[in-house]
């Protein structure tokens, strides 16, 4: 069964790096350092199902960049991953169904990937 | 008109009648004070005794000046003052008779040689010998009285000219005292007016004290309320200031533990990736060192855990929420102070936990509950100083929750217990305390509707009882 593709965006190379090292057993990883990067491999990959983004980052923040990223692929799915404490304007994002979910750093490998399973099944199915 | 002369020695009737007149008159001045009464008498008793038909009395009203007095047959009493008045000098037989203190006797008043006033009241009253006799007092003249003859001229004895100024000088007495009565009569009126005028002047006046005493009530009253006004914006001021100073403290500690957390954050995430990274391997690639890793990974985990944890209740402590309809756990949000107190109280003092098994929260505010619980368990961290116990238990009631957390520490002084909740009360040290954390706590249980109570014995220790309502009518 091919893996399926998915998109993390963080601006620590270290965050990233991990997050590829973790998740490249089951799904096939994409990563970039910042929502600039993030909109170019979305266009480069359009096979890439599911996107999860860092909240804090230079030029963009993560909604910034999912709301722009959902514009154009709305079929898509978004996550946000931060060390930040629920916001206002993330609490907004969940209500507006613009993200699934958010997870708080530190991360946990398996609510993650279980998190993905359930809307890569969803996209499937539907 | 018959001619009596005054009694010669020996006749004895005419002496009783002459006796009887004096008595008369003496009894007549006895019976009155009146002072024209008594010149009246004095008049009508000399011309009787002597046999005249006619009689005067002039008073000196001042040394130069004449006042008819008296007059017999009577004045008139309508007869006016300017009328009565006559100059000294206008009349010489009565100004030598003044002025020598002497009587003085005019036979003739036809062949006499008479100043023009005395020419007219003689020819007037048709008055023929004349007998002046001083009123002498202690050789002063109070005036003269003047006896008379009409129309026929007789002669005086000088016996009865003598006895007749013995007996005017006796009268003169008589007048004195009147007078002097009269005086004292005026005195005594012109004392009553001046009395009556001073004593409405004081009632004025008083009156005027009482306006004067009422607008300084009025006044005082009123500086009184301001005095009030003022003590009461001072409390709110303070409270505000309090508030103030709490919003600004916490906005800065949020905006600042927010950044901690987020900075933190990063380096436990990589930490966690690596742990989770590593723990993937060996299971999938050395199971048999699964073991003896899993004591090394697991030493990992429980200390990214615990750093995390401190993240957490710092973000907690310090969340910028102003709703009060959040669920609050208030046996997790009191081990998150605990947490973030830990360091101050590890090895030093032993925590009691009795939690309701209820895993019950309340509506609220999250971020002031952690600042409530960790504002009162500090206080109690505070009062040990060596080694020693606290207590927290956590009681669900119907739609009360009960929180009491005691200690036994120094204790407060009973005297000291009524101020514990004023803004900027301290007994702590300038490094240990401001004075604030309890009229902070005092402001959040009020914020949720909720008591506290404050028990507390010196050198025993103190017991804060905290009640909140589960659900606060906001």
């Amino acid at each position: 069964m091919n893996k399926k593709k998915i998109l993390y965006i963080d601006d620590e190379e270290l965050n990233v790096k991990l997050f590829a090292h973790n998740f490249s057993r089951n799904f096939d990883v994409v990563t970039g350092l910042s929502g600039i990067d993030g909109l170019a491999l979305l266009e480069k990959n359009p096979d890439i199902k599911v996107v999860i983004s860092d909240m804090k980052m230079p030029y963009m923040h993560g909604l910034e960049f999912i709301a722009i990223a959902s514009e154009k692929y709305r079929e898509k799915k978004y996550f946000i991953l931060t060390g930040f404490d629920i916001t206002e304007e993330i609490q907004h994002a969940l209500d507006s169904k613009l993200i699934v979910k958010y997870f708080s750093k530190p991360l946990n490998v398996k609510e993650i990937e279980t998190a993905i399973n359930e809307v890569l099944l969803y996209i499937q199915t539907f | 008109m018959n001619k009596p002369e005054l009694s010669k020695a020996g006749n004895n009737q005419q002496n009783v009648y002459e006796l009887g007149i004096i008595v008369k008159i003496i009894q007549s001045i006895i019976s009155t004070l009146d002072y024209e009464k008594i010149l009246q008498i004095i008049s009508d008793g000399m011309s009787e005794l002597l046999g005249i038909e006619s009689a005067a009395i002039y008073l000196l009203d001042n040394p130069e000046e004449l006042l008819l007095s008296a007059t017999t047959p009577p004045l008139g009493t309508d007869m006016p003052l300017y009328l009565r008045k006559a100059f000294l000098k206008d009349h010489p037989h009565i100004e030598e008779a003044v002025s020598e203190r002497k009587p003085v006797f005019l036979p003739n008043t036809q062949t006499a040689k008479l100043s023009d006033a005395e020419r007219k009241i003689t020819e007037m009253r048709n008055l023929r010998s004349l007998l002046y006799l001083p009123f002498v007092q202690e050789n002063t003249v109070l005036g003269i009285l003047i006896l008379g003859t009409c129309k026929e001229s007789r002669k005086f004895s000088p016996k009865e000219i003598e006895f007749g100024q013995t007996l005017a000088n006796q009268l003169s007495i008589a007048i004195q005292n009147s007078r002097f009565h009269t005086d004292l009569t005026n005195y005594k009126n012109n004392l009553e007016k001046i009395v009556a005028e001073r004593t409405s002047e004081l009632e004025a006046a008083n009156e005027e004290l009482k306006t004067i005493n009422d607008e300084l009530n009025e006044r005082n009253n009123l500086v009184i309320k301001q005095k009030k006004e003022i003590e009461i914006s001072l409390e709110a001021l303070k409270a505000m200031q309090v508030k103030l100073i709490q919003s600004e403290k916490m906005a800065s500690l949020g905006v600042l533990t927010a950044g901690i957390a987020h900075e933190i954050n990063n380096p436990l995430n990589f930490m966690m990736g690596a742990y989770q990274g590593l723990n993937e391997f060996f299971k999938t690639n050395a199971p048999e060192h699964q073991q003896y890793v899993s004591v090394l990974l697991d030493g990992l985990k429980s200390g990214i855990e615990r750093a995390s944890a401190i993240v957490i209740g710092l973000n907690q402590f310090s969340r910028d929420n102003k709703t009060y309809n959040e669920n609050c756990h208030i046996n997790a949000i009191i081990d998150n102070c605990l947490v973030m107190l830990h360091h101050q109280f590890k090895n030093k003092i032993h925590i009691d936990k009795n939690y309701d098994k209820n895993n019950f929260t309340i509506k609220g505010n999250v971020g002031k509950l952690h600042q409530l619980f960790t504002n009162i368990l500090l206080n109690s961290v505070q009062a040990i100083e060596n080694h020693g116990n606290i207590q927290i238990s956590t009681l669900r009631n119907a739609d009360m929750v009960n929180i009491t957390i005691s200690d036994n520490g120094c204790g407060i002084e009973a005297a000291n217990l009524p101020k514990v909740m004023d803004p900027f009360f301290t007994t702590k040290e300038p490094t240990k305390g401001t004075g604030l954390g309890l009229a902070i706590a005092y402001n959040i249980i009020k914020d949720h509707k909720g008591q506290i109570d404050i028990n507390s014995i010196i050198n025993k220790g103190t017991t804060v009882s905290i009640n909140l309502p589960i659900f606060n009518k906001i």
